[in-house]
């Protein structure tokens, strides 16, 4: 069984590892993104020590969600760099390694354990959503796993749609 | 001129945050650990239940898992009544376990305490040695309860113990009334 506070735990090493990546792609980012990131898990830290403080206090319901709002914030920034990649820089390339290396597996791994948590605690959960999402990451993550182990697999695809297209 | 080079260089920030990471990741972990060490409960028969004695018929009945009993006893005028084996208590562990007052009802400056003299209970071993006794007295309307608990005695998994209880009412005791008492038996 898992705590709320996991969330939070995650978070933060979703925070550390984008820190460390902004660094190594730091000609694509602001300079300041990877120490921003860093404090981002700080204060993910103080947010654990506050949580093992007052947990008899603040209940489950209430930890689960602040702790999963957490997780929102997370998430939503490793999906906004994607999209800076993407929109903001045209680095399409990139960008796609990005989502296949980063969004979906990452987004995979936080959809496993909120679903795992809401079916353990009986939470009042979207379990669709929650279920489409991790097959979603599933499929991406499988499809990425493959073209980077045989780059020759999405040219095949390509010259396949094109003949189609002649005949 | 150097220095400042070096601080600037890509391997030594990416090395800075690498190690910055690694302790705001174990620290994390460390503390996340240790919520999860103090909130882990598990749920286990208990190991000193409540059971039969010899003189349970009529007196005793269990609550539920055995980890509670109630017990109604009677008392006559001028009379000791003896319950030798009320209750009994079963180890399925080696435990150590002690009698200890918890309340007593009708309480003092009821004028209905008067009827009774004394309520005594006492945790017998297999052996027949008194393990500890709890005595309540009656002096004028008010009760004399035991000031502690007995000490803690051993007992060793598969014995049974039983908790006899004696009862004595006053001489011209009225008919009909009755006095609760709550005992508890603390397992260590």
């Amino acid at each position: 069984m898992i705590l709320p506070e996991f969330f939070a735990l995650l978070s933060i090493d979703v925070f550390l590892l984008m820190s460390l990546l902004t660094c190594l792609l730091e000609d694509r980012f602001p300079k300041a993104l990877p120490y921003i990131y860093q404090i981002a898990a700080l204060v993910g830290f103080g947010h654990l020590l506050v949580s093992r403080e007052f947990m008899a206090l603040f209940g489950e319901y209430m930890r689960f969600w602040y702790n999963f709002f957490y997780l929102l914030v997370a998430m939503g920034n490793i999906v906004a760099l994607n999209l800076y990649l993407a929109l903001e820089k045209k680095l399409w390339a990139l960008a796609k390694a990005w989502s296949g290396a980063v969004t979906f597996p990452i987004g995979l791994i936080a959809v496993f354990f909120v679903s795992n948590y809401s079916y353990l605690q009986g939470a009042e959960f979207p379990m669709l959503i929650l279920q489409l999402g991790l097959v979603i990451s599933a499929i991406a993550m499988g499809v990425s796993v493959s073209i980077l182990l045989s780059p020759d697999l999405l040219n095949k695809f390509r010259r396949r749609k094109e003949v189609t297209k002649w005949k | 001129m150097e220095i400042r080079k070096l601080l600037y260089r890509k391997e030594t920030k990416l090395v800075t945050l690498l190690l910055t990471s690694m302790l705001i990741a174990s620290a994390s972990a460390a503390v996340y650990y240790g919520m999860y060490a103090r909130s882990t409960a598990t749920v286990a028969p208990a190991a000193v239940t409540f059971t039969s004695g010899g003189d349970s018929s009529g007196v005793y009945t269990p609550g539920t898992n055995a980890t509670y009993a109630s017990l109604t006893l009677s008392a006559y005028p001028n009379v000791t009544l003896y319950y030798e084996q009320a209750v009994n208590i079963s180890a399925s562990a080696n435990k150590e376990v002690r009698l200890r007052h918890v309340d007593i009802s009708p309480g003092d400056g009821d004028p209905s305490v008067s009827n009774f003299t004394s309520v005594v209970f006492k945790l017998i071993k297999t052996n027949g040695d008194v393990a500890g006794t709890l005595t309540y007295t009656v002096s004028g309307d008010d009760w004399t309860e035991p000031s502690a608990p007995t000490t803690y005695a051993a007992i060793t998994s598969g014995e049974e113990w039983a908790i006899r209880v004696e009862i004595t009412a006053a001489a011209g005791a009225n008919t009909g009334k009755s006095v609760t008492v709550t005992i508890a038996v603390d397992v260590k």
